[in-house]
C-alpha cells in the first residue's frame, strides 16, 4: 500500500462520511479527530519516508509521465502535509471545546474535510493543472465555510474574498494554458526538463511572473492582498487559525515549487521583483497590523506581514534563502493559528477581543499570558523563539546578497511587529478592563488553553530545538532545488501504459522528448536525458519480471 | 566534566532553571518564595566567586556545549577577567536585590511569584550576555534582559505610567537591538568567525574596513540603546516605574551596564574603526553633561538617580572611545564605584518612599530626626557619588581626572570636549548630591510626612548599607581593590598602566581640580537652596519620553490613515484596486518582457499565418459583439439575451475548434447557468435595474475602470500571440490521440482523459461541484441554529465582533 | 496562430473586467460568467490551429486537434459552473441580508477604524 495517496483518501472519505452522517454528535466528532490523527500519523510516516528515500512517487491511476497525473511527495511536502495535519488537529480540538455539540453546524466538519482535502492535494500533486484543480477544491470549500456560519455583517466582508479569488483562479487556469500552449505539457518534471532546454527564452521568465501572480494573489502580497485582512476576522476562531495557517502558506507553497523544481535556476527580474515586492509588502502589512484595534484584525494583518517574509526569502533564491523560508513557514503556520486561538481565548474571557474594552487577562489566565508571550514574541522574532531564527535565517542571507534596503525592510517590520503584539499585550493582558468582567468562570478557555498550550511547546520546540527543524528546512530546500532527482524520481516511475507500448509508438514517444521540440529560434538546445532510454526501460522491465509494481519509490539521487 | 564546565552551569543554569521553578512553585508558597528564589543567586554567586578566585591576568577559558550545529551556534561561554568581573556584578547585586525586594514588599504581595521570577529571568540572562563566547548568543540572551525588564517595569501593570515605561524601554531596547543583531552578523561574515575568543584573537587584523565600520555603527547603536545614551536615553527615566528594587538592580547596576560590557568586549576587535573614537566619545560625553543636568532639574529621587546613571554611564562609554589603541586601565574601577554608590542609593530611595511615602524632594525634609541611621547610609553614598576623599568616590575622580589631562592634550578639540563635559557635570553632580542629602533629611518636615511615616525595619537597610560600607571600605584602603582588579584584566581591553590606587597621591592637579569641583558644586548647591530650586524644571524639549510617547500616538494615527488611504478600509475597492493591479502587472510584464522583434513580426502579419478562417471570424465577431452588448445595454432582459446569445455562439465556436464534447458540455452549463441567472433576476427588485444606471460614479472612475479593461484585454491578446509563436515545445496532447485505443480503450480522447488519463481531475471536479452545493446550501441555511444563537457567534454572548464596535 | 481567437480572448477579457468593476451584482455575475468563457477560449487555443484537423477522435484519421485543452476546459466549466452557481448564491444571500444589489452600497454605513478615532 502506497501512503502516497492516503492524505487525499483519508480527507476526502472523512468528508464524504461525515457529509452522509449528517446529524452532528460525540461519535461523529470522535470519528473526524480519529481521522485527523491518523492524518498526522500518515503526515509524520511521510516526512520521515521522504527524509530518508527522497521523493516518494504515486502515478494516479497508475499512469506515468506523460499520460496522467502523478503525485509527488519530496520533504517539502511532506512539511507542509504535516503542518496542515497539526494545524487542523488544532483548530478541531479548540473547536471541540468552544462550541457545545448541538450548536455545532453539521456542515463544519464535512467543508473542513473538503478543505484540507484540498490544501493536501495541492502540496502532492506534481501536476500544474491538477495543482489548478486543488486550489478550486481547497479555495471553494474556503468560501463555503466562510460563508457558511456567517451573520449579516460578515457575509459582506466575504465578498471581495470571493470575487478576488475567482479572478485569481481564473488567470491561473489562463496561466496554465498558456504554459501548456508555450512548453507543451503539465507535469511538473517533464516541464522542468522542457524549461531547461529553453532557458533564455523571455517567455519563460513572463509566465513565470504570471503564475508567481497568481500565487501572490493567494500567498497575499501587495496590492492583491484586499481579499484577506478583512474577511479572516469574520471567521469562527478555530477556522479563523487554520484559515491564517494553511491557505496563504498553500500559495508560498507553490510558488517554491515553481522557482525551485519548476523553473530553471537562473536569477531573473522574476526573483529580484518578487523581493521588491516582499519588501514593500511586510511593512505595508504591518502598518495595517497596527491600524487594527481588535485582536483578529491586527493578526490577520500580520499573516501578510509574515507572507512577505518568507516570499522574500524565496526571493533571494539561494539555498540557504530556500531554507529560511520553509523554516519561516514551519513557524510562522504553528504561530500564527496558535495566536489566533489565543485571541479567541482571550475573547472568551473578555466577550470581546474589542482592545480598547479587553483587560485583565494576566491577572486571571497568567497561563494564557505566557503562551502568548511565547507566540507574540516569537513573531515577533525575539531570540531565541522560534521566529528569531527565521528572521536571522533571512538577515544573514540578505546581507550576503548585499540586499541592504530589504533587510533594512524587514528589521523595520520586526520592530513593527513587536510594537503591535505589544499592543495587544498592554490591552488585553496588563490593563484592567473597564467596561467589563473578566468571565472566569466560563469553563471553555481551560480546555482551550490547553490547545494552544500544546501548540506552543511545539513552537518552542522549533525555537530551542531549532537544530531539527534547520536540518528539516534545509534538508527540504535541498529537495526542491534538486530538480534532477525530482525528475528523475518522476519520471523513472512506470505506469500500465508501458504494457502497451509497441516498437510502433517508440517513435512517438521520442518525437515528445524536448530535444525534438519543433524547430525555434531557442527550441533544439537538447535535454537532459538521451532518447529513447525511455523506452527500453520499459521493454526491459516489462520482460524481465512481466508486471511493474504500480508505484515505487526511488533513493533520492544525491 | 571539568570544573569551570560546572561551575558555569551553575552560574548560568541555576537561575535558568529558577525561571519555571518560581512560576510554578512560587504561588504555593505564600510569604516563603522568598526564601526559595534568593537561593537561585547564591548559588549563582558561588559559582561565579568560585570562577573568580582561580582568575589571573589574561587568562582565558571557553566552555562549550553543542546547540544548533547547522548555524554554527553552540552554547559556549567565555570566563575571562570581563565576564567573571561583570558575572560578580551582577551576583552580588542580585543577592542584595532579592534580599531588599523581600523586605520591600514585605513578602506580601499577591504576584510575588511573578515578580522573583521574572527577576530570575533577568538575572539568568544577564548572565549569559556576559558570559557568552558567540555573538549570536550573547544577542540572545541580550535580547532577554530587555524582555526581563519589560515585564519588570511593568509590574504595577494596573498603572498607565508603568505600562507605557515599559512598552518605551522595551521597544528603545528591541529596535537598537535589531540593529545590534544585524551589526553582530555583519561582524561575524566579514570576520569569518562568530566566535568572540577567535574573533578576540584574531583582533582586528581583518582587511574590510567596510564591513567593519558598519558592524561598528550597527553595534554601537545597540549598545547606545540599552545604556540610555543620546539620543536613546529617554527609556530609563520611564523604566523607573519599576518597583525600586527593580531599579536597582536592572537600571543602574547591571542591566543599563550592558551596553558599556559589550563595549569593553569588542574593544579590541573594534578598536581600530574609524567611527570608534569619535562617534563614542561625542554620545558618551554629551550623555555625561545632559544627564548630570537633567537630573539636577527633577525632583523625584529615582528620577535623579536615573538620569545621573545615564550620565555616569555616558561617561563610561565616552572613555572607552577616548582609551589609546592598547588600552583602558581604570573602568573596572569607575563601574564599581558607580555600582556602589548608586546601587545604594537607589535601595535607600525605596526606604524613604516606603516610610514617608513619596520621593519627590518637594514633599520631603527633616528627616534625619527620624531616620538617623538612613540619613548616615544616605550620606555616605552620596558622598562617594560626590566623590568626597575617603570614598571609592574619590579615588575613581582621581584616575578620572587624571585620564582627562592626558586626553586633553592627545586630542584636540575632542579631548577639550571631553573634559569641559566631565568638569561641567562634576560640579552639577556635587550640587545634585548636595540637593538630595538636603531634601530628604534636613530642613523643615512637611506636615504631611508626620501622619504616614513608619520606622524602616534594620533588615531593610541592610543591602544598601552593606554597598555604602564598601564603598566607604574600599575608599578608605583602595589597595585591597587591587589584587582583584589586576587578577581580571584582560588582554586587549587593559593596558596594565594603571598605577598605585591609593588615596593620597600628594599635591596633584587631579587633587586641585577635586577641590575646585567640590567648591564650585557647593556654590551651585548653595544658590540652589537659596532660591529654593524654583527653576529647577524640566523644560519641554528636554522631556523626551513624552515627545516619543506623543510619536508613537502619532504613528498610530498615521497607521490609520495611511491604512484607509491605501484603501484598505473600504471593501467597495477591493476589487478595483486588485484587478488594476492585476491588470498594471500584467500589462507591465508584456512591455518588459517581450521582445522588439515580435512586435515588429506582429505588424508584418508574419505570425498570424494562416489567415484566420473566414466563419470562425464571423462567429468570434459575433461573440464579441454579444459580450460588448452587455457593456451597452440597460435592461437585464437584453443583458440576459445579449449573455446568452454570446455564450450558446461561443458553443459553435467550439465546435469550429473540432471540439464537440466541449460544445455540448458548454450548451448544458450555459443553459443550467441561465436557469440561475433567471432565478436570481427574478428575485431582484426591478428598481435595481434602474439604480444601476444611477450608479454614483466619477468620469474619472469610469475612465480609470475602462482604462483597466482595455489593458486587461490588451496584455491578454498579446501574451497570447506571443506564447504560440514559434519556439514553444511541442505538445503532448496529440499523443493522446494516438494511444487512446491502445491505452484506455476508448476512441475519444477528451473522454479518455477525463475518466482515465487524467481521472483525479475529474474526482476534483466533482468535489467543487459538491462543495459549491454544500456552500449554497450553507448561505441559506442560517436558520439552523435559533436566531439567539446565531447572534451569540460561535463564542457566545455578543461583544465577539468589530460590527458591535 | 488564430488571431481571431486572440483578439476574440481579449475582447472577454475586457468586457468580463469592465463588468466585475461595475458594483450591480448582476453585471459582476454576468462578468464572470463571461470571464470564464475567456479563459476557457485561453485555453482551448492553446490546441492550435484547428483548420485542417479532425476532432480528437481515434476513429477519425488525423491529424487530430490537441484533446488535452479540450479536456482541460471541460473539467474547468464545471469547476466554473459550481463556483458561478456559489457566487449566484452569495449575491442573493447578501441581497436578502441588506436589500441591495449594488456592492457599493453594500458598505456605505461601515465606520472604518480611522474615522472611529476622530
Amino acid at each position: 500500500m502506497n501512503l502516497v495517496a492516503l492524505p487525499i483518501l483519508l480527507t476526502l472519505s472523512t468528508a464524504l462520511t461525515t457529509l452522509v452522517w449528517r446529524r452532528p454528535s460525540t461519535a461523529r466528532r470522535g470519528f473526524v479527530l480519529g481521522s485527523v490523527v491518523a492524518q498526522l500519523g500518515v503526515a509524520t510516516w511521510l516526512v520521515f519516508a521522504s527524509w530518508t528515500k527522497g521523493p516518494l512517487v504515486m502515478l494516479m491511476g497508475n499512469w506515468g509521465v506523460p499520460w496522467g497525473i502523478v503525485f509527488v511527495i519530496d520533504l517539502f511536502s511532506a512539511i507542509m502535509l504535516w503542518l496542515a495535519a497539526v494545524t487542523v488537529l488544532a483548530g478541531l480540538l479548540y473547536g471541540f471545546y468552544e462550541l457545545p455539540v448541538r450548536l455545532e453546524h453539521p456542515l463544519r466538519l464535512p467543508l473542513l474535510q473538503f478543505l484540507a482535502f484540498g490544501i493536501h492535494a495541492s502540496f502532492c500533486t506534481g501536476d500544474l493543472f491538477n495543482l489548478f484543480v486543488a486550489f478550486e477544491v481547497m479555495l471553494i470549500a474556503s468560501y463555503a465555510l466562510l460563508t457558511l456560519e456567517a451573520d449579516n455583517w460578515d457575509i459582506k466582508q466575504a465578498f471581495p474574498y470571493v470575487a478576488i479569488n475567482l479572478v485569481g483562479s481564473t488567470l491561473f487556469l489562463g496561466a496554465v494554458g498558456l504554459v501548456y500552449g508555450f512548453l507543451g505539457t503539465l507535469n511538473f518534471a517533464d516541464l522542468s526538463e522542457r524549461a531547461d532546454s529553453l532557458a533564455g527564452d523571455p517567455r519563460l521568465t513572463m509566465l513565470g511572473t504570471l503564475l508567481l501572480m497568481v500565487f501572490g494573489i493567494k500567498a497575499g502580497l501587495f496590492p492583491l492582498y484586499y481579499w484577506l485582512p478583512h474577511s479572516y476576522p469574520t471567521l469562527p476562531t478555530p477556522l479563523a487559525a487554520i484559515y491564517s495557517g494553511m491557505l496563504t502558506k498553500v500559495g508560498i507553497y507553490a510558488m517554491v515549487r515553481l522557482l525551485g523544481t519548476v523553473w530553471p535556476h537562473e536569477r531573473t527580474l522574476l526573483h529580484e521583483g518578487l523581493a521588491w515586492v516582499s519588501g514593500f509588502t511586510m511593512l505595508v502589512a504591518v502598518i495595517g497590523a497596527i491600524s487594527r484595534n481588535y485582536i483578529r484584525g491586527i493578526l490577520s494583518f500580520h499573516i501578510l506581514s509574515q507572507v512577505a517574509f518568507m516570499t522574500l526569502a524565496v526571493g533571494f533564491f539561494t539555498p540557504w534563502g530556500v531554507t529560511a523560508a520553509i523554516f519561516y513557514i514551519m513557524h510562522h503556520i504553528i504561530v500564527k493559528s496558535s495566536l489566533f486561538l489565543i485571541g479567541g481565548v482571550g475573547a472568551c474571557l473578555n466577550r470581546t477581543d474589542d482592545l480598547a474594552r479587553m483587560g485583565g487577562l494576566w491577572r486571571v489566565a497568567p497561563g494564557l499570558g505566557v503562551l502568548f508571550l511565547c507566540q507574540a514574541l516569537s513573531l515577533a522574532g525575539l531570540p531565541p523563539l522560534s521566529g528569531f531564527w527565521g528572521k536571522y535565517l533571512i538577515v544573514v542571507e540578505g546581507l550576503r546578497l548585499r540586499e541592504y534596503v530589504l533587510v533594512g525592510a524587514s528589521v523595520v517590520a520586526s520592530l513593527l511587529t513587536l510594537f503591535s503584539m505589544i499592543k495587544i499585550w498592554m490591552a488585553a493582558f496588563w490593563t484592567e478592563p473597564s467596561h467589563s468582567v473578566v468571565h472566569a468562570e466560563d469553563p471553555r478557555w481551560r480546555p482551550m488553553t490547553r490547545v494552544v498550550g500544546a501548540m506552543t511547546v511545539l513552537s518552542l520546540g522549533i525555537g530551542l530545538g531549532a537544530e531539527g527543524a534547520v536540518q528539516l528546512a534545509a534538508r527540504a530546500a535541498q529537495g526542491v532545488f534538486n530538480r534532477e532527482a525530482y525528475r528523475q524520481a518522476v519520471m523513472s516511475a512506470r505506469g500500465k501504459e508501458v504494457f502497451h507500448f509497441g516498437p510502433a509508438q517508440e517513435e512517438t514517444a521520442r518525437r515528445m522528448r524536448p530535444e525534438h521540440a519543433s524547430s525555434g529560434q531557442l527550441g533544439a538546445k537538447g535535454g537532459a536525458r538521451s532518447p529513447g532510454d525511455f523506452q527500453s526501460e520499459g521493454h526491459r522491465i516489462v520482460g524481465a519480471s512481466g508486471r511493474e509494481p504500480a508505484c515505487r519509490t526511488l533513493d533520492k539521487g544525491t | 566534566m571539568k570544573v569551570q564546565e560546572i561551575l558555569v552551569l551553575l552560574a548560568v543554569g541555576m537561575p535558568v532553571a529558577g525561571v519555571p521553578v518560581l512560576a510554578w512553585l512560587g504561588p504555593r508558597l505564600g510569604r516563603w518564595v522568598s526564601g526559595l528564589a534568593l537561593l537561585f543567586p547564591v548559588v549563582s554567586t558561588g559559582a561565579v566567586v568560585g570562577m573568580a578566585s582561580g582568575m589571573a591576568p589574561g587568562m582565558r577559558h571557553v566552555v562549550e556545549w553543542a546547540w544548533i550545529p547547522s548555524l554554527d551556534l553552540p552554547l559556549s561561554f567565555l570566563v575571562d577577567g570581563l565576564s567573571v568581573f561583570f558575572g560578580l556584578i551582577v551576583c552580588g547585586v542580585g543577592v542584595l536585590v532579592f534580599y531588599y525586594s523581600h523586605q520591600y514588599f514585605h513578602g506580601r504581595h499577591l504576584h510575588l511569584a511573578r515578580y522573583y521570577s521574572y527577576l530570575t529571568l533577568f538575572m539568568a540572562s544577564m548572565l549569559g550576555t556576559v558570559f557568552s563566547n558567540h555573538v549570536l548568543l550573547l544577542f540572545i540572551f541580550w535580547e532577554l534582559t530587555g524582555l526581563a525588564s519589560f515585564l519588570l517595569i511593568g509590574f504595577d501593570h494596573t498603572e498607565e505610567a508603568s505600562r507605557r515605561g515599559a512598552r518605551r524601554a522595551l521597544l528603545v531596547t528591541a529596535g537598537t537591538g535589531l540593529l545590534l543583531m544585524v551589526g553582530l552578523i555583519v561582524l561575524g561574515e566579514n570576520a569569518g568567525s562568530y566566535r568572540l575568543d577567535t574573533l578576540l584573537a584574531a583582533s582586528n587584523t581583518w582587511a574590510a574596513k567596510d564591513g567593519l565600520n558598519m558592524a561598528f555603527l550597527l553595534v554601537a547603536l545597540g549598545a547606545f540603546g540599552k545604556s540610555a545614551q543620546v539620543p536613546f536615553h529617554f527609556w530609563l527615566p520611564g523604566a523607573m516605574a519599576a518597583p525600586t528594587p527593580v531599579s536597582a538592580y536592572l537600571h543602574s547596576a547591571t542591566m543599563v551596564k550592558l551596553g558599556v560590557f559589550l563595549v569593553a568586549r569588542l574593544f579590541p576587535i573594534f578598536q581600530g574603526s574609524d567611527w570608534w573614537m569619535p562617534l563614542l566619545t561625542v554620545v558618551g560625553f554629551t550623555t555625561l553633561w545632559l544627564g548630570t543636568t537633567l537630573a539636577l532639574l527633577s525632583h523625584d529621587l529615582k528620577m535623579i538617580l536615573a538620569f545621573s546613571t545615564v550620565s555616569q554611564l555616558g561617561y563610561l562609554i565616552g572613555s572607552y572611545g577616548l582609551a589609546e589603541a592598547g588600552g583602558i586601565d581604570a573602568d573596572y574601577l569607575h563601574i564599581l564605584n558607580h555600582v556602589f554608590y548608586k546601587g545604594a542609593l537607589f535601595m535607600l530611595v525605596g526606604v524613604v518612599d516606603h516610610a514617608a511615602g513619596t520621593r519627590d524632594l518637594r514633599e520631603l525634609g527633616g528627616l534625619w530626626r527620624r531616620m538617623p541611621a538612613v540619613g548616615v547610609i544616605f550620606a555616605i553614598a552620596v558622598a562617594t557619588m560626590a566623590g568626597m576623599i575617603g570614598t571609592t568616590g574619590f579615588v575613581s575622580k582621581e584616575i578620572l581626572f587624571k585620564e582627562i589631562f592626558a586626553v586633553m592634550k592627545t586630542h584636540g578639540a575632542l579631548g577639550f570636549y571631553a573634559a569641559m563635559a566631565v568638569f561641567a557635570s562634576s560640579v552639577l553632580k556635587v550640587a545634585v548630591c548636595g540637593r538630595m542629602l538636603w531634601g530628604v533629611f534636613f530642613g523643615r518636615e512637611p506636615a504631611a510626612i508626620g501622619q504616614r511615616f513608619h520606622v524602616p525595619a534594620p533588615a531593610f537597610i541592610a543591602p544598601p548599607a552593606v554597598l555604602a560600607g564598601a564603598a566607604l571600605l574600599f575608599g578608605c584602603m583602595p589597595t585591597l581593590l587591587e589584587g582583584a582588579l589586576d587578577a581580571w584584566s584582560v588582554t586587549g581591553l587593559h593596558a596594565g598602566g594603571r598605577g598605585e590606587l591609593a588615596i593620597w597621591h600628594g599635591l596633584t592637579p587631579e587633587l586641585g581640580a577635586s577641590v575646585a569641583v567640590l567648591l564650585a558644586g557647593f556654590g551651585l548647591f548653595a544658590w540652589g537652596l537659596r532660591t529654593g530650586w524654583r527653576w529647577a524644571e524640566l523644560p519641554g524639549s528636554l522631556q523626551w519620553d513624552l515627545l516619543f510617547e506623543r510619536g508613537m500616538d502619532r504613528f498610530s494615527t498615521f497607521c490609520k490613515v495611511w491604512t484607509s488611504w491605501t484603501g484598505a478600509e473600504h471593501p467597495a475597492r477591493f476589487l478595483l484596486i486588485s484587478l488594476s493591479a492585476v491588470a498594471m502587472l500584467t500589462s507591465s510584464m508584456v512591455v518588459v518582457y517581450v521582445p522588439e522583434s515580435f512586435w515588429s513580426a506582429l505588424l508584418t502579419g508574419e505570425l498570424v499565418q494562416p489567415p484566420p478562417d473566414p466563419l470562425r471570424m464571423a462567429t468570434a465577431a459575433l461573440v464579441a459583439m454579444g459580450a460588448l452588448g452587455l457593456i451597452g445595454l440597460r435592461s437585464w432582459t437584453a443583458q440576459v439575451i445579449s449573455l446568452s446569445v454570446s455564450g450558446f455562439l461561443l458553443c459553435f465556436y467550439y465546435v469550429l475548434y473540432h471540439a464537440p464534447d466541449l460544445a455540448l458540455t458548454q450548451i448544458l452549463v450555459e443553459t443550467v447557468s441561465l436557469i440561475l441567472i433567471l432565478y436570481v433576476l427574478a428575485r431582484f427588485p426591478r428598481s435595481a435595474q434602474r439604480g444601476e444606471e444611477m450608479a454614483v460614479e466619477s468620469t474619472a472612475e469610469r475612465l480609470w475602470k475602462g482604462f483597466v479593461a482595455v489593458l486587461m484585454g490588451g496584455s491578454i491578446v498579446a501574451l497570447h500571440i506571443w506564447v504560440l509563436a514559434p519556439g514553444g515545445m511541442e505538445r503532448v496532447g496529440p499523443l493522446f490521440v494516438e494511444h487512446t485505443v491502445a491505452l484506455a480503450e476508448g476512441a475519444n480522447a477528451v473522454n479518455t482523459i477525463l475518466v482515465d488519463f487524467r481521472g483525479f481531475d475529474t474526482l476534483g471536479e466533482i468535489a467543487v461541484l459538491l462543495v459549491a452545493m454544500l456552500g449554497v446550501v450553507g448561505l441559506l441555511m442560517r436558520y439552523k441554529r435559533t436566531p439567539a444563537e446565531f447572534r451569540e457567534g460561535p463564542l457566545g454572548p455578543p461583544g465577539y465582533g468589530i460590527h458591535h464596535n | 496562430m488564430q488571431l481571431d481567437s486572440a483578439l476574440l480572448t481579449g475582447v472577454l477579457f475586457g468586457t468580463a473586467t469592465w463588468l466585475i468593476l461595475q458594483g450591480s451584482f448582476v453585471r459582476i455575475l454576468f462578468g464572470f460568467i463571461l470571464l470564464s468563457h475567456a479563459v476557457n477560449l485561453l485555453v482551448l487555443t492553446m490546441s492550435g490551429e484547428p483548420s485542417g484537423k479532425q476532432a480528437p477522435l481515434a476513429t477519425e484519421s488525423g491529424p487530430w486537434v490537441d484533446p488535452l485543452p479540450q479536456a482541460m476546459i471541460l473539467t474547468a466549466i464545471v469547476i466554473s459552473f459550481g463556483v458561478t452557481a456559489y457566487l449566484v448564491g452569495l449575491l442573493y444571500r447578501l441581497f436578502l441580508d441588506h436589500g441591495t444589489t449594488h456592492a457599493g452600497s453594500l458598505y456605505a454605513g461601515d465606520s472604518t477604524e480611522h474615522e472611529k478615532t476622530k
